[in-house]
């Protein structure tokens, strides 16, 4: 009986404090990623309810899946992934346990960002005996100037399907906000342009596709398979290959361990440049342009 | 976008010559592909080899141009292909090697005094043996059935057996915010019960959900409703209706007692209600905590007559009567257990992160044992849980202890309490250390004493254990939850 009691209770108490504000007209839109937020805040500005779930400076590949962000995506229209299977390993049971049918694969209510972009580095074969490899490609598309507008388009496209009145606002915010886009990379391809050519090496293969796009070599990375941390093996081997081929810039996120990159920095010619990966990864990344103007400035230009 | 144009062209003109089913599926295919901006044109052969079509589809650079996986053309080539459909399949093995302070015969003669029933229950057990144990390979299928239903299931395999651990189908987007599950499946009592062998933070599991739940934990068949409620915090709510058939606490058998003959029961008759909540006190501190209540019918038959106990369809030798306190067999009553569960995880950062977990589980239970056909009023009251902190060091590294208690121990009979005070608390303490070479393999170092068991003379036997567990995966097994 006291058991009853005491369950009766407490059951008692959360029910008491049902929200009875939960209607709410703005269209909630849940990203996964802090850079996703930023592109929608610059497409709606405050005409939806944005919220994100990782943390910026975070690894985009583990976000521990906290039941707070259950909570989120229990109230979410729609939610934005960046998908190519960067959300696998903490997406699935959330998006279950949200048990909210709008945002269920499927549903108008899930955006993919990746099924609007091209990957690259996407593998013909996979096979855990390669690491911790995504299947449908390299997923960190976002780093790709020219990938920025395609993603604005894709979230533009979305709201104005679940958003018809304000569809025309979001149409002039994204035009306004790709010519904005389309000045500022014409900027950062004058002042990357001297770096052409210049080999990098990295911790995992994070920033490949801003390298890619300013016509820098990235030769090798420090994980000696994606997901698997530094061998002492294989570091020697990779401070070698930097002396060898003369790689000039070695790259770490923020959110990866700092020996490894320190050491081969300490052994060898290449500098040691600490990037953001996601807008929020450092505080002067603070949106989209601030995210690239930082990539830029890291490298000296 | 002219290619755009010239496929439009070209797809009116297979309507045609191909049925209008094709070339309404190349219109989808086409008006998808306009919406999106990186359009590749791409040559596509059809069987009709004079008969080229351009169309944009949206594939990355590096992709082999003969991938049927990709190709949207590769039905004409397998029409019947099924292989897409293939459900998540995984396998996660587990082995142990390692050595216990007491021979193996000795060791399971044992006898705790919490073990109401007296009856050994190894069948699921880890680590059974000293020397290797292979304790058991998993098998997981999962997918989507149709729009509206999942089906999961797990296969417990161990050297001889093959058991359907869980085999459930969940509902896909009902609405409010509710989920149903049906089937056999781990009830959500509690923190750990609905977690699977390979998750847990220790190679074995917490005492007290051995005792009340026997080896394979609270696994039902049944239904479960829950219930995500529309409140600031997070808030979920859980009932499942079981049937009932654990028989560490529950069971639904019949058994004869003189010349009284108790039926079995045939209808459910447990159910569970579950709340679980939870907050972010900062960004990186997170808080979980859950009440759980079951309540259902009690069934301890005696042994048979070879002097085995069923239990969830296995057999086992009942123990000897442990001194003084008798196991509790043909006992029919109704027995309720509440649990209570608070875990904070501290996240430093990604790969970094401090958390302890504790719980407390409470069971009592009132009804009469039978003994040659007479019925004596019996009632048992039983404390039990755990405390652990993990400390997750590096990105490959974890370590952690617990401490296992059993605390109050009540049993009465008629006027008589039985159950034997001087031997409480008992305790058994556990620490371990874990290294990931990468996501797919765990190899685990841990030690345990555990001072719970009793000898045959009611003398206390404290039992050291070392063991070096193996635990991989392989395949496509879905994330974990919190």
């Amino acid at each position: 009986m006291v058991l009853k009691t005491i369950f009766g209770v407490a059951v008692l108490a959360l029910t008491w404090s049902l929200s009875p504000a939960e209607a709410q007209a703005k269209l909630q839109v849940v990203s996964s990623y802090p850079y996703i937020s930023s592109m929608v805040s610059e497409i709606a500005g405050n005409q939806v309810q944005n919220d994100t779930l990782a943390s910026g400076a975070w690894d985009p590949h583990f976000i521990v899946a906290k039941p707070s962000l259950i909570l989120k995506l229990r109230k979410a229209d729609l939610l934005i992934i960046n998908g190519a299977q960067q959300e696998i390993g903490w997406m699935p049971p959330l998006l279950r346990q949200s048990r909210n049918a709008k945002i269920q694969a499927g549903q108008p209510g899930l955006l993919d960002l990746s099924t609007f972009v091209q990957k690259i580095q996407v593998p013909a074969n996979v096979s855990r005996a390669l690491g911790d490899v995504h299947p449908q490609g390299n997923p960190h598309f976002a780093l790709d100037p020219d990938n920025v507008p395609r993603i604005a388009q894709a979230i533009t496209q979305r709201l104005c399907q679940l958003d018809q009145a304000q569809c025309n606002g979001y149409r002039q915010n994204e035009s306004r906000f790709k010519q904005r886009w389309q000045q500022s990379a014409a900027g950062w391809q004058k002042r990357m342009a001297p770096l052409k050519g210049q080999k990098v090496v990295q911790y995992h293969r994070l920033h490949d596709y801003f390298l890619q796009h300013y016509g820098l070599q990235s030769v090798n990375t420090l994980e000696p398979l994606p997901g698997i941390p530094p061998t002492p093996q294989h570091l020697n081997s990779v401070i070698q290959q930097v002396g060898r081929e003369k790689v000039k810039w070695n790259i770490r996120g923020v959110y990866q361990p700092a020996a490894p990159s320190q050491t081969l920095s300490s052994k060898s010619q290449a500098k040691l440049l600490t990037l953001p990966h996601d807008v929020q990864a450092v505080p002067a990344a603070k949106d989209m342009f601030s995210l690239y103007e930082t990539l830029v400035k890291g490298f000296g230009v | 976008m002219n290619t755009v144009k010239k496929t439009t062209i070209t797809a009116k003109k297979i309507m045609t010559t191909k049925g209008k089913k094709l070339a309404a599926g190349l219109l989808v295919l086409l008006s998808n592909a306009t919406l999106m901006a990186p359009v590749v044109a791409q040559q596509v052969q059809t069987d009709e080899a004079d008969e080229t079509i351009e169309m944009p589809v949206e594939m990355p650079v590096e992709e082999p141009v003969n991938d049927p996986v990709n190709d949207p053309m590769s039905f004409l080539q397998a029409p019947f292909r099924q292989q897409q459909f293939v459900p998540d399949i995984s396998l996660i093995l587990d082995m142990g090697v390692g050595a216990y302070s007491l021979p193996d015969a000795q060791r399971q003669a044992l006898i705790s005094p919490y073990a109401l029933q007296q009856q050994v229950d190894f069948h699921h057990a880890v680590n059974a043996n000293t020397g290797f144990n292979l304790n058991y390979a998993e098998l997981t299928l999962s997918a989507p059935v149709d729009p509206y239903l999942e089906l999961f299931s797990t296969f417990h395999l161990s050297a001889f057996e093959f058991e359907i651990e869980e085999a459930y189908i969940r509902s896909r987007g009902l609405p409010l915010n509710t989920e149903l599950v049906a089937g056999k499946f781990l009830s959500h009592f509690g923190r750990l019960n609905a977690q699977h062998a390979h998750f847990w933070s220790f190679n074995d599991k917490p005492l007290v959900y051995d005792h009340f739940f026997g080896s394979e934990n609270l696994n039902e068949l049944g239904a479960r409703l829950s219930w995500l409620a529309p409140t600031d915090f997070f808030l979920d709510l859980g009932l499942e209706v079981l049937q009932g058939k654990n028989s560490a606490s529950f069971g639904q058998a019949g058994f004869v007692s003189g010349d009284q003959e108790l039926l079995a029961v045939n209808l459910p008759n447990l159910l569970v209600a579950t709340a679980k909540t939870s907050f972010d006190a900062f960004d990186a501190l997170t808080v979980l905590g859950g009440l759980s209540y079951a309540r259902g019918g009690s069934r301890f038959v005696p042994p048979d007559a070879a002097g085995l106990v069923e239990h969830n369809g296995h057999f086992h030798a009942a123990q000897a009567a442990a001194e003084p306190v008798e196991a509790l067999t043909t006992y029919v009553g109704a027995t309720q257990i509440l649990g209570a569960d608070l875990s904070l995880r501290w996240f430093v950062d990604s790969y970094r992160d401090l958390s302890w977990q504790s719980e407390v589980l409470l069971r009592q239970s009132q009804g009469n044992r039978y003994a040659e056909g007479l019925a004596t009023p019996t009632s048992f009251l039983q404390l039990g849980g755990y405390s652990q902190v993990l400390w997750r060091f590096a990105q490959q590294w974890r370590a952690g202890v617990r401490a296992d208690v059993m605390g109050l121990n009540e049993r009465r009979e008629g006027d008589l309490n039985i159950a034997s005070a001087a031997r409480l608390p008992q305790t058994r303490y556990s620490t371990m250390v874990e290294y990931l070479p990468s996501e797919f393999t765990r190899l685990r170092l841990q030690y345990n004493l555990d001072a719970t068991g009793f000898d045959h003379m009611a003398q206390a036997a404290p039992v050291h254990g070392l063991f070096f567990n193996l635990n991989v995966v392989m395949g496509a097994h879905g994330a974990h939850e919190f």
